[in-house]
């Protein structure tokens, strides 16, 4: 196993911890006082600050220090989670993924003017309140406030782990007045000493009314490459070791709870600085802290995180045991022999079972995609000035991971444009009587072999005239042309085309819609638009599932197999032999009264020889057309890996691929929304014949 | 790098031996680069792609994978004999577009893996050859017979010689049995296999 780099796992749990302080803040926005968000956004915000510092990205975590710090607040209620902090927590969000991604293109304008912003949030409370210890004093939970004495002795190879103990000391100074011992005793003489290795310890004396959690989250990410030992300082102890370094908190000059049993423990402020870390009560202390990770490690969820390739390694495998296990179904069902049929069957049931777990394992919900767009809508109805209400449906439905990452820029683009176009000015909006505020309705639905993604607002609609003029400016068509609405809908997903009148900076370059339409192609998908006046506009894109196995019904034309996806097809019609030879000119069958056209798969394929008696027509359905495919014979139901053509043979649209089938040979799989399409052609030239 | 840009035309340039399989196509012997070579099979059921260029209009299973089929005699515009008991399948590695695909190719016979010293491979004469020059990569003797190397990657990209469909008769490359062959009508007599049905 090839040794996995540290700063990789950090960039991916950055990138995971990112995803869920925006989500946590996006709701916060909402909820300012949900406890729980809040913890989520200080748990995230802590983590990428820790294993930042660990990781050598001191950038990040010094900023997300302040960050942190702000939080804690919130936490401690000593602030509230104000529309303004969030947003301010949002954008230097996006500066940390950037500090992450791109350490050496940073902006350090808006590096500074974000960590002034964030300090001046930070602080000032304070400077209206006072310290929050004096704030707090005056208050009746002084008792609140501890008084802790701190051994900190790092491993002498604390820096080959990436850690910088003058971080932690400058974190725990922060946690209230201090005073900090560095212990030299071991400190070797200068020709003896190793550059590379700490010989400091320090013990230090805190006052603080965090308690001791908060003195061991400081220490959580290096409790195991240093003796850390946390002691309560109790009365007298207390009182004598704050006067001995000069500390002075107001908390203490009243008379504290003794603990017996701590107080004993407790050096007194002049031995503090001669102790030695390695004591037997340092080494109690280091198992106490060393349950911290393991109370930590309830945060992280119940996941594993597993290389898309072995995934994907998995699913050939499912993929050839799909295969082979068509074959052992074939022989094992001419034999007699009752055992190996039940073998094979038991076979075929784990097969199935495996291939469906595997499967699902690749699908991941849309909803982690359309979670992103909240925060597109949020800042874009922002600095469009345009009040926008994102509403969201099926997040639930599953897609190929591939699908969904693919879909990420196209959507964003799409709701994009149905702000920045569809949308009306709130003013413009009032005058027609609408409500102020615009809607955008984001959707995800399965529909057979399809999943559809649909983009809907209530704006004012596409303007099929202004359409057609620019698209006559453009060149695009000519000026006697008449497409329908639909068709000029369509052409807004050409290449150059754009119809905002005023270029703005958020869409309207021309470009992109038709990078919209690249990739839905490339992942074999439609975009259907409607579109009414003053009512809004609907973009639906229509993508097929894309797993990499189906269930498929194995047709046969001339010595060829064929599969059509299981899903598409609607039902199976006998091919009359009468109306075969009277249908010669015209394609079309009645079924139950509607007119379906269909197409001899003999003749598009132009397999020689005499299609026999039985010609059958599988009528499949691609949205809401139909078409009808005559074949020779239909075999039965066959469970289909998907392999794709290689490049030689991708242009042919045909076929979205091939299988292999139980005797060995090869079938290809039909492309139904090609055919369909071909079958509608085919429909209207006819009717253009009369 | 330019070596695969000269290696097109020159074998000169290849400073050790090169290890090749030999092939029969028709009457000719022609070798591919060993090294490509993944396996040799046995004619296997090969399903026929409707729509595809005649060249590569097949798709065979080698182990669990669909593996395009092709036929270099469509390209060379040599006789398209019906399959016999000593038709093969050369399973090899080919670039197409900076992209690698397995692939397969009919030969109607194979003979050995064999070294070429490199003193004998010489570049393909740009006159006078049946074939269209980019289409091999050297020019050798073996045995007294010429064999001719063939650029696997350029058989693939290339465009297919005229209409090579036809079931009978030789599918010779008519412009390269001139005296005075004009590369131009080479290409003029090609074009797009892509053949559109019509519905």
């Amino acid at each position: 196993m090839a040794p996995i780099d540290p700063t990789t796992i950090f960039l991916q749990e950055a990138d995971d911890l990112l995803i869920q302080l925006e989500a946590a803040l996006l709701d916060l926005e909402s909820m300012p006082n949900n406890e729980a968000l809040i913890d989520q956004a200080f748990r995230a915000l802590h983590t990428i600050k820790g294993s930042g510092a660990m990781f050598g990205f001191k950038m990040v975590a010094d900023f997300t220090h302040h960050l942190e710090t702000a939080f804690e607040q919130v936490r401690t209620k000593k602030r509230a989670a104000t529309p303004e902090l969030v947003s301010l927590t949002l954008q230097s969000m996006d500066h940390i993924r950037a500090l992450i991604n791109n350490p050496d293109d940073i902006d350090q304008q808006h590096h500074q003017s974000l960590c002034l912003s964030l300090e001046k949030a930070i602080d000032a409370p304070h400077t209206a309140q006072g310290s929050p210890f004096e704030s707090n004093s005056q208050s009746d939970d002084a008792s609140d406030f501890t008084a802790w004495e701190i051994q900190f002795q790092p491993e002498p190879e604390i820096f080959s782990y990436g850690a910088n103990p003058v971080l932690l000391l400058d974190e725990l100074r922060r946690l209230g007045p201090n005073s900090v011992i560095p212990l030299t005793d071991q400190v070797p003489y200068l020709e003896e000493m190793d550059p590379t290795l700490s010989y400091l310890g320090w013990t230090i004396i805190l006052v603080t009314d965090r308690g001791r959690a908060a003195i061991e989250d400081v220490f959580i990410f290096a409790s195991d490459e240093a003796g850390i030992a946390i002691t309560e300082l109790t009365g007298e102890e207390a009182k004598s070791a704050l006067q001995t370094h000069g500390l002075s908190v107001p908390a203490f000059d009243s008379p504290h709870d003794v603990e017996p049993a701590t107080a004993t423990d407790t050096l007194a402020s002049s031995e503090v600085s001669t102790t030695e870390p390695d004591s037997a009560e340092d080494n109690d202390s280091i198992q106490a802290t060393s349950d911290r990770p393991a109370t930590a490690s309830h945060r992280a969820e119940a996941h594993v995180r597993v290389p898309a390739h072995r995934l994907d390694a998995l699913m050939d495998l499912a993929g050839e045991l799909v295969i082979a296990e068509a074959r052992l179904n074939q022989l094992s069902a001419q034999s007699k022999d009752m055992t190996l049929r039940n073998i094979g069957e038991d076979i075929e049931r784990l097969t199935s079972d495996l291939r469906d777990i595997t499967m699902t394992m690749r699908l991941t919900p849309i909803g982690t995609l359309f979670n992103r767009f909240r925060r597109v809508v949020r800042d874009l109805s922002k600095s469009l000035g345009k009040p926008v209400s994102l509403t969201l449906e099926g997040e639930e439905t599953e897609l190929d991971k591939t699908v969904v990452e693919a879909l990420a820029d196209p959507l964003v683009h799409l709701i994009r444009n149905a702000m920045d176009h569809g949308l009306e000015t709130p003013d413009q909006r009032a005058e027609k009587g609408k409500a102020k505020e615009g809607h955008v309705h984001l959707s995800a639905r399965h529909s057979g072999a399809n999943v559809l993604i649909t983009i809907r607002d209530d704006g004012r609609g596409m303007d099929a005239a202004a359409i057609r003029t620019k698209a006559i400016e453009r060149g695009l068509l000519n000026t006697d042309d008449t497409p329908s609405d639909q068709e000029l809908y369509a052409m807004v997903f050409h290449p150059g085309f754009s119809t905002a009148r005023e270029i703005s900076n958020v869409s309207g370059r021309g470009v992109g819609l038709d990078v919209v339409k690249q990739t839905v192609t490339g992942l074999r998908g439609r975009i259907d638009v409607t579109s009414t006046k003053d009512e809004g506009t609907a973009i639906t894109l229509r993508l097929p599932l894309t797993l990499a196995i189906i269930d498929g019904l194995l047709l046969k034309v001339g010595d060829s197999h064929y599969v059509a996806p299981l899903a598409s097809v609607e039902e199976v019609v006998d091919m009359d032999a009468q109306k075969n030879a009277a249908t010669r000119t015209r394609s079309f069958l009645n079924i139950r009264d509607a007119i379906v056209p269909f197409i001899r798969l003999r003749d598009l394929f132009g397999t020689p020889g005499d299609a026999g008696q039985f010609q059958k027509v599988v009528i499949v359905s691609f949205g809401d057309m139909r078409v009808g495919l005559v074949v020779d014979q239909v075999i039965g139901q066959h469970q289909t890996v998907i392999k794709s053509l290689t490049r030689l043979h991708s242009h042919i649209t045909h076929f979205s691929g091939a299988t292999i089938l139980g005797d060995g040979t090869v079938a290809l799989i039909l492309e139904i929304a090609h055919l369909v399409e071909a079958g509608q052609t085919l429909e209207e030239q006819q009717r253009g014949a009369g | 790098m330019s070596a695969p840009e000269k290696k097109s035309g020159t074998g000169q340039t290849q400073p050790r031996t090169l290890d090749v399989l030999t092939l029969g196509l028709g009457e000719e012997i022609f070798a591919v680069d060993a090294h490509r070579v993944h396996e040799i099979l046995d004619l296997a059921k090969v399903t026929k792609v409707p729509g595809a260029s005649p060249f590569v209009d097949g798709l065979i299973n080698v182990r669990g994978k669909v593996t395009p089929l092709a036929d270099p005699r469509l390209k060379l515009g040599l006789p398209c004999q019906p399959p016999t008991a000593d038709t093969r399948i050369i399973v090899l590695a080919v670039e197409l577009d900076g992209e690698q695909i397995t692939a397969g190719i009919l030969a109607d016979r194979v003979f050995e893996v064999t070294e070429l010293p490199a003193a004998i491979l010489e570049e393909a004469p740009r006159i006078g050859m049946r074939w269209h020059p980019d289409m091999i990569s050297a020019v050798g003797k073996r045995n007294g017979d010429f064999v001719v190397v063939l650029n696997i990657d350029r058989l693939f990209s290339l465009p297919q010689n005229g209409d090579a469909r036809s079931d009978d008769g030789p599918h010779l490359y008519a412009i390269a049995q001139e005296p005075d062959p004009n590369p131009e009508t080479y290409s003029a007599g090609s074009g797009p296999n892509a053949s559109d049905f019509i519905l």
